[in-house]
């Protein structure tokens, strides 16, 4: 608002300044023509005749020129030869235009008076020779010159100096620049109010938006504002704040369905706990005091496991988000994972076949990289049945980065299961007995990949399970 | 009485079975919800403990199936989602009782309790028959002033009878009420059983309480009614 008005304020001040300059430039040529009118008036007057410079007016023809007018002829060495009596006896400032060209300036009048002023270079018309008669009527006619005049007997060039008050000019421009100044304010006034309230009006659909986001919190997050009274202006505003409160409920819903899981789960190694504790408590004897607590202190393991992979999942979120691993620590990282589960491989009787291509890098940074690799494998081990086949692999990626893969098979999983793997603590039914794993490895890729900008894609090949982990691209 | 759990946790599985039985009841087990709708409709049970998020077949799914088919067992259901939805869900499907987990091991037993005696039709827990006072919430029996020891068995037999009290009872009723998958009991045992009992409850100068329906069962009665 305040910038809108500072642009009206700027627009009338410049407009009102424009306006004022025109109308004094107006005025002013106004002047000037007159001055330069007169000007050739009383250049009209100077006759060379018989050898002297003559004043027509001052043989009776323009005596008002005389008395009112200011004006001086003047030679080019600044002789005086006539001055009007209006002057009463003041010199006007001496110019020398060129021959033909007309000089302006301000100059001051008698009693203070502040005048324009115009030079001329000219030459004094000839009058012809006309007989003896008129040279002995002339020779009657002879004037008086002003004081300090000269008469000039040789034909030249002479400047003649015209003037007139400025005062009637500046009194009306004046009047123009006070109407204007009142106009200007009276319609800064208005301005004012105007953009003030057009303003307000113009931003009420923005209130009303704000209005309708203040009363948007969690629970009401799919009541999304209406703008269907709203500018056609804020119709992609309203139609992405829309978008946006979707996306932000969806994701307020993917975090209350992972609490409500997690605390799921949390419940049932408690119940697990205190109803072993109590059954020995009630009825307590050595044996089943000790098998109490072994089975207590091995849900405590599990507990334990269940919330580093939740705090696993809560880091990943922050984790680095760029970079490769070379083949070479991809491998060593792959060897350590199977080492690892090498007893339950050797119980199972499963193939493992490791294909790593060792000339380029793998496209993902090495800490995630980590832990893709032991949660697929963990899983991939874990749920292939005896004698099944687990595969680790690279495939060739974008920009000489490559994928990670990971199958597994036989497996029973069907279509619908696959599309359900990365769900937090979903299992399959025949998993869901293990107590040890709670579903939340294959969560904890996809959240690992997502924060490194890493794709996860699943397929089933019959009855092999594909992971495959890439850069986006 | 005898009990139906259906809990996929191992270790919740076999506390609360051991701690069931130790208090008295026949449990029989199952691992998953098919395994659990089986065993339901294969026998008569007083309760049915039912978890919710059961492998191959939810709880909710054997419930319904079980109401469908006009199964009116008492039925318990155990789970980790406390939310209010979850709770209506499950009674609306039928349930009787709904119990969070974690829960205390003595929750569990009274809510059995009570759904045992909604099961027959009594809302007091003290079951008068004749001279005797049977408190089926602490398990203990009293002639006048005197607590009458009783085996598990003992009490389970008498508290069977005097729910079902004035009605002659199968004797292969009472060996399904007493006795688990788990226990294989002799042809006789139930009469053995029997036996113990009356040489417990019943003096030589009163008239007798438990009375034989030959060929068929026994009953208790209060011979003054």
């Amino acid at each position: 608002m305040l910038t809108l008005g500072l642009g009206v304020a700027i627009v009338l001040l410049g407009g009102g300044a424009g306006v004022f300059v025109i109308v004094q430039d107006s005025m002013l040529a106004q002047l000037q023509s007159e001055l330069e009118a007169r000007a050739e008036g009383l250049a009209s007057q100077a006759v060379f005749d018989d050898d002297l410079l003559e004043f027509e007016f001052a043989k009776g023809s323009g005596a008002e020129l005389i008395e009112e007018g200011y004006f001086e002829f003047r030679r080019f060495n600044g002789d005086l030869l006539w001055r009007s009596e209006g002057l009463e006896g003041m010199t006007l400032p001496m110019r020398t235009p060129a021959m033909g060209e007309m000089e302006f300036g301000d100059v001051d009048l008698p009693e203070d008076e502040d005048g324009r002023c115009v030079w001329v270079a000219l030459e004094p018309r000839v009058e012809p020779d006309s007989g003896d008669e008129d040279d002995e009527e002339e020779e009657d006619d002879e004037v008086e010159l002003p004081e300090g005049a000269i008469e000039l007997t040789v034909f030249e060039p002479i400047l003649l100096a015209v003037a007139v008050e400025r005062e009637p000019m500046d009194e009306a421009i004046g009047t123009v620049l006070s109407a204007l100044i009142v106009i200007g304010a009276l319609a800064a006034g208005l301005g004012a109010l105007l953009v003030y309230f057009g303003v307000r009006w113009g931003l009420r659909p923005l209130d009303t938006l704000a209005a309708q986001l203040h009363g948007v919190d969690e629970k009401s997050l799919s009541t999304h504002p209406d703008g269907s009274g709203a500018p056609l202006e804020l119709a992609p505003v309203y139609r992405e704040l829309g978008r946006m409160l979707s996306r932000v409920e969806a994701t307020i819903e993917r975090e209350r369905s992972f609490s409500n899981a997690a605390a799921h789960e949390l419940r049932t190694p408690l119940a697990e706990i205190r109803a072993t504790a109590e059954v020995a408590h009630k009825w307590p004897d050595d044996e089943r005091g000790r098998r109490a607590l072994d089975e207590i202190l091995a849900v405590c393991d599990e507990l334990e496991s269940l919330v580093e992979s939740l705090l696993l999942i809560s880091r990943a979120q922050k984790g680095e988000t760029q970079g490769v691993t070379a083949a070479g620590a991809a491998k060593a990282i792959i060897a350590e994972r199977l080492e690892k589960a090498g007893d339950v491989i050797r119980s199972k009787g499963l193939s493992v076949r490791v294909d790593i291509d060792e000339t380029s890098p793998i496209g993902a940074p090495s800490e995630a990289l980590e832990i893709i690799a032991r949660n697929l494998i963990d899983n991939a081990v874990r749920y292939s049945p005896e004698g099944g086949s687990v595969t680790i692999s690279t495939r060739a990626g974008l920009n000489g980065a490559q994928s990670f893969v990971v199958e597994n098979g036989p497996t029973s999983l069907n279509a619908a299961d696959v599309d359900r793997l990365f769900e937090p603590f979903w299992q399959a039914d025949e998993a869901r007995a293990d107590r040890r794993h709670v579903g939340l490895g294959l969560t904890i890729v996809r959240q690992v990949a997502a924060a490194a900008g890493l794709s996860v894609r699943t397929a089933l090949d019959g009855a092999t399970l594909r992971i495959a982990v890439a850069p986006i691209g | 009485m005898h009990l139906l759990l259906v809990e996929d946790s191992r270790r919740l599985r076999d506390s609360l079975s051991e701690g069931l039985s130790r208090s008295g009841y026949a449990v029989d087990i199952a691992a998953d919800g098919e395994e659990g709708l089986r065993a339901a409709r294969s026998n008569a049970y007083d309760v049915i403990v039912l978890d919710i998020m059961l492998p191959k077949m939810d709880g909710l799914a054997v419930l319904q199936r079980l109401r469908e088919s006009g199964d009116q067992s008492h039925v318990l259901l155990l789970t980790a989602k406390g939310e209010l939805e979850d709770r209506v869900a499950g009674l609306r499907v039928g349930a009787d009782d709904y119990l969070t987990k974690p829960f205390a091991f003595d929750e569990l037993v009274a809510r059995i309790e009570a759904l045992i005696r909604r099961r027959y039709a009594t809302k007091n827990p003290m079951i008068g028959v004749g001279p005797l006072s049977i408190d089926t919430a602490s398990r203990r029996v009293m002639r006048g002033e005197d607590v009458i020891e009783l085996t598990k068995k003992e009490y389970a037999l008498l508290e069977y009878l005097a729910l079902r009290k004035g009605e002659a009872v199968r004797r292969v009723a009472i060996e399904d009420h007493l006795y688990s998958e788990h226990d294989f009991p002799m042809s006789n045992a139930v009469d053995r059983l029997v036996c113990a009992l009356r040489k417990k409850i019943e003096t030589e100068d009163a008239a007798p309480l438990l009375v034989t329906q030959r060929g068929y069962g026994y009953k208790l009665d209060d011979p003054a009614e």
